[in-house]
């Protein structure tokens, strides 16, 4: 039965209500608290019973059937969870986040929307469901990064990000056209069966396209460091299990054709050079949330590397496992901007001076578990690629990026826990007790799930029916060591630094951002300067067709200036016409 | 059925004699429920798959060949079904100036009667006939209500409409010059494959270019983007939305009548993608809001051209439903510009800022058009366009693909546009507001824009296909 569709309901309801209730209801972010839990308490349910799944005929032609299918496997009901159990938290966060009461109905409708669209792309089953999921995806994105719309940064990042959706949507509906001509079918679990032919390839690299659009990976990745304009709960959200997950899920689930295919290599080639180029922009950025915007394009790049690899659990635990704590570290930067009146240059933001400040120690929490530092979850999630990677030669590649991953965090917890000096403390003091509680305990059960999901290690991969991912002493040891590492280097360049300002260091800015953002810039240059050139010509056209007209014109007075009804001129020429006869005839 | 048939015809001729001797408050009362009607008769003829295969005939010329024959069939099901729809939103949400209610209500009644002639003919001189009252009503309603510069565009227009027309007419008399010698499509369709070769490519050239200018497709377009600048809100409504459709019908019938055409197809094809990438490229470099828009004509046109050119019936079928799906969308759009144009008294995307907050309906409405004009799913567009493109890809390859470039660039462009209205350092101020009925407006083509998007059923019924 439609069990998995169930799990929707209540966060469609909350959505619509969110509407019907309007601007001045106080009880719209309750509705969409209990419309988040009444599923994620059906999500938790869906894990136990497995539930069938549901086909419904859109349209059909011929042979060719656009059917909405789910599918409830398992790694689909794992999304499903994960984005139920974000999604609550988010929401309680954002009581405290959105002040304005006349925002509320905007926001707390586009953000259900969103995340019931990322619930539909979990349990898609065929790509009519993938497409509808996926623009909808594109457009709630939009509009949420866009969200406070009187901003000018907040409004191009939006449109940066919405000119990479559509690529990817235009991307993905040709590849559903070549599938759907070549083979009848848009079924995933039968298109995972096919046979590769050329338009395959064609298919697939459309699908390629599509999906490194939507995960940020290279060349299509500077959206993702602009979108930080958005509010913060949904950079937390964007980030960790919805959007940019989207992407590589859907490789994950298309994964069998892409084997078929031996597609594997550029998959992981995309793969690693995003995570390389992440992880050294998050080493010079200074902005506090796109250093972890740059982060989550490391974690993708590794994903994809692990996908790559073919080991879709070693994919799904970094998935699982980065879901927690960046959506933590969001949550704690959200905080701490607050608490620093929005300022965003880490170098200039600081910490509490007291010791038990909770909001700073579960930040340094997440921070410890995206340096992978043994027991929390990140390592788990870390330790589950290189255990794919163990023994090829991207190993130490990945090593490599795992040292700069621990480097730029512990670089960016470092300046965010500085007790406050000078004039400003008593005043960052005041500004952090006053946080809202809405937001303070959200991220505290945030990172109470960034403890405990490190228990989920074992459980994941006989959950998705694979073989275990074995603890290894030496890759263990390895890659603890490649975590300290980067945190004692942090340590020792930044130690020193800590207290003045970065603004005269010029390693502190992300220059690889800016190369992408100037080969995006050169697209731009080449399409306006394609498009100078058809508008001269469409002027020149104009040109042609005025004289064209002119002529016409020109022509009407001529014969006219002969009709002129004077009685002497057609005399003359009656008389002129009738020599010429004459002439003709006597001749 | 029989009966209820011909007050298609009949309720506008009526409302326009009713108009002689209206007030002018009344003569809008007057075409809206004249509009409503045939809104509902094509409603129900639509619903209920209307097939009149038997024409009704008037001898009018016999020896000439003439009758005045009207005959529907699914396509012109769809087809007056999306004319009443755009004209009745044209005459209740329309902009009028007050001072020409009689004159503009009239044209657009006027409009009405052509446009479901040029729909349900089944002889091609009546075809032929009811064309022409469309380019004089819409030439009337730009030279008379439109604005500043009015005069040079509604000339432009008629120049090229003028053109387009006689060379439909020659086509028509060569058509009946030939060895076919009928001017009943019903007939012709049978006979015309005993027109020889080169003079039936005669007669699609011929043909092909008045519907190619009409459409309009890439070197013939000049005159739509000057028209649009300067029609009325309700002109450039039925302009795009239902006059450009009458070169798509065409094309449609020229593919049927003509078996030859059917080899010329690629190159009809090469030139809707080559029409369609020109246009969204030159639409980059424009700031005025209406010709932003009336390049997007031009571009869906131009897939919408590919799609009939596919002669596969999936792409055919893509067409009809782009053309559904693109009357609506572009009604709403002009609809929702005009309205711009009136609140603020500026249309220039340079100079407009931050109106979401004196015009939030609008800026809704301009979103919404957005993502129907760009295909996203659930709207109409997006089922045209998989469809058009299935077809496409089945005829031409790969190469079809290149038809989402342009679809690309619409988005890009628009989602700029949108950025450049709403963002608000400094925020425009209104001058003037807009009444319940544009809103109503807006919601009413919304609402038909997903109904058809979420249930394409409808659609693929009256063609008996799905």
């Amino acid at each position: 039965m439609m069990y998995e569709l169930y799990a929707l309901i209540p966060v469609f309801a909350a959505a619509i209500l969110s509407l019907v209730l309007g601007k001045r209801s106080a009880w719209i972010k309750y509705v969409a608290l209990a419309g988040s839990a009444a599923s994620l308490l059906i999500s938790v349910y869906l894990i136990f019973v497995a539930p069938q799944t549901t086909t419904v005929t859109w349209f059909s032609y011929g042979q060719i059937a656009f059917t909405f299918q789910t599918a409830a496997t398992h790694i689909n009901l794992l999304l499903l969870l994960l984005i139920n159990a974000v999604n609550p938290l988010i929401i309680i966060y954002s009581m405290g986040f959105i002040e304005s009461p006349s925002e509320q109905s905007r926001y707390y409708f586009l953000l259900s929307a969103f995340a019931l669209s990322m619930m539909l792309f979990a349990i898609s089953g065929s790509l009519p469901t993938t497409i509808l999921a996926w623009e909808m995806l594109g457009i709630t994105s939009y509009l949420l990064i866009g969200f406070w719309y009187s901003k000018p940064e907040a409004t191009a990042a939006a449109r940066k990000a919405m000119t990479m959706m559509v690529i990817g949507d235009c991307s993905l509906l040709a590849a559903v056209v070549v599938i759907a001509v070549s083979y009848h079918t848009l079924i995933i679990s039968a298109i995972n069966l096919l046979q590769p032919t050329p338009a395959l390839y064609l298919a697939l690299s459309l699908v390629l396209v599509a999906a490194f659009t939507k995960s940020a990976q290279l060349p299509f990745s500077e959206w993702l460091s602009d979108a930080m304009d958005g509010p913060t709960p949904v950079s937390a959200f964007l980030h960790s299990s919805t959007m940019v997950k989207a992407g590589v899920f859907l490789i994950a689930i298309l994964l069998p054709i892409f084997i078929a295919a031996k597609m594997l290599p550029v998959i992981l080639a995309v793969g690693l050079a995003t995570a390389l180029y992440g992880s050294l922009n998050a080493l010079t950025e200074r902005h506090i949330k796109k250093v972890l915007a740059y982060s989550t394009m490391e974690e993708m790049g590794l994903m994809l590397v692990a996908l790559g690899l073919g080991s879709i659990p070693a994919a799904m635990m970094l998935f699982l496992m980065q879901t927690f704590y960046k959506a933590l570290l969001f949550m704690g930067s959200g905080s701490i901007m607050k608490a620093n009146s929005e300022e965003t240059d880490i170098s200039l933001m600081y910490g509490s001076s007291s010791r038990k400040n909770l909001i700073i120690i579960t930040t340094i929490v997440g921070a410890i578990s995206l340096a992978a530092i043994f027991p929390l979850s990140g390592f788990f999630g870390k330790y589950a690629i290189s255990y794919a990677a163990y023994g090829t030669f991207y190993y130490p590649v990945i090593l490599l990026i795992g040292l700069i991953s621990s480097f730029y965090i512990f670089r960016w917890i470092g300046f965010l826990s500085r007790k406050p000096t000078g004039k400003n403390k008593t005043k960052i003091e005041l500004e952090y007790k006053t946080i809202p509680r809405a937001m303070v305990y959200s991220q505290y059960a945030m990172a109470a799930l960034v403890i405990f999901a490190a228990l989920l290690f074992t459980r994941l991969p006989a959950y998705l029916g694979s073989a275990p991912i074995a603890l290894k002493p030496t890759e263990i040891i390895l890659e603890s060591a490649a975590a300290l590492a980067g945190l004692a280097i942090a340590y020792i360049v930044y130690r020193k630094w800590a207290a003045k300002s970065l603004s005269g260091a010029r390693l502190n800015r992300p220059y690889l951002g800016n190369v992408l953002n100037s080969g995006y810039s050169g697209v731009v240059i080449v399409a306006q300067a394609a498009s100078r050139v058809t508008n001269r010509i469409e002027i020149a056209m104009n040109k042609g067709v005025s004289y064209a007209f002119g002529f016409l014109i020109a022509t009407g007075k001529l014969v006219g200036k002969m009709e002129d009804g004077k009685p002497n001129t057609y005399m003359i020429a009656f008389l002129i016409g009738l020599a010429v006869i004459i002439l003709i005839f006597v001749t | 059925m029989i009966q209820i048939f011909p007050l298609i015809f009949i309720i506008p001729v009526l409302a326009m004699m009713l108009l002689y001797r209206a007030s002018d408050e009344r003569a809008r009362r007057v075409t809206v429920v004249a509009t409503a009607a045939v809104l509902l008769i094509s409603g129900y003829l639509f619903f209920t798959s209307y097939n009149l295969s038997e024409t009704i005939g008037i001898s009018y010329l016999p020896s000439l060949g003439i009758n005045i024959a009207i005959a529907t069939n699914p396509i012109s099901d769809i087809l007056l079904f999306l004319a009443s729809i755009v004209i009745f939103m044209a005459a209740i949400a329309g902009t009028k100036d007050s001072q020409n209610q009689k004159l503009s209500n009239a044209l657009l009644l006027l409009f009405e009667i052509s446009a479901i002639g040029v729909f349900t003919s089944a002889n091609l001189f009546i075809f032929f006939m009811f064309w022409e009252a469309g380019v004089v009503a819409l030439f009337f309603m730009i030279s008379s209500l439109g604005s500043v510069n009015r005069k040079v565009a509604a000339f432009k227009f008629l120049m090229y409409e003028v053109f387009a027309a006689a060379m439909l007419l020659i086509g028509i008399l060569l058509i009946f010059e030939s060895p076919a010698h009928t001017l009943n499509m019903a007939t012709l369709a049978t006979t015309a494959s005993l027109i020889p070769v080169p003079y039936q490519l005669l007669i699609v050239i011929t043909l092909g270019i008045a519907f190619a200018i009409n459409m309009p497709l890439f070197p013939f377009h000049l005159w739509l983007p000057d028209a649009h600048t300067e029609a009325p809100t309700e002109g450039s409504m039925v302009l795009s939305g239902v006059l450009t459709k009458f070169g798509a019908y065409g094309l449609i019938l020229l593919f049927r009548l003509m078996p030859i055409a059917s080899q010329y197809a690629i190159y009809v094809a090469a030139l809707a993608i080559i029409s369609s990438i020109y246009s969204s490229f030159v639409m980059m470099k424009q700031t005025d809001l209406k010709r932003i828009i009336a390049y997007t004509t031009i571009i869906e046109m131009g897939i919408i051209t590919l799609g009939i050119a596919s002669l596969t019936s999936i792409g055919t079928t893509g067409a009809l439903v782009g053309m559904m799906a693109h009357g609506i969308t572009i009604a709403l759009m002009f609809l929702v510009v005009g309205s711009i144009y009136n609140i603020f008294g500026e249309r220039d995307i340079r100079v407009l800022k931050g109106i979401a907050s004196s015009a939030k309906a609008e800026v809704y409405a301009f979103i919404y058009g957005t993502l129907a004009t760009t295909g996203v799913p659930t709207t109409a567009t997006f089922v045209a366009e998989i469809l058009i493109f299935i077809g496409a890809y089945q005829a031409f390859g790969a190469y079809a693909l290149l038809g989402l470039v342009p679809i690309a660039i619409t988005g890009a462009y628009l989602y700029f546009v949108i950025q450049k209205l709403v963002t608000s350092s400094s925020e425009s101020k209104p001058v003037d507001y807009v009444g319940f009925w544009q809103r109503f407006g807006y919601g009413f083509m919304i609402a038909a824009i997903a109904a058809f998007g979420i249930f394409p059923f409808l659609l693929l019924k009256v063609l008996g296909v799905g």
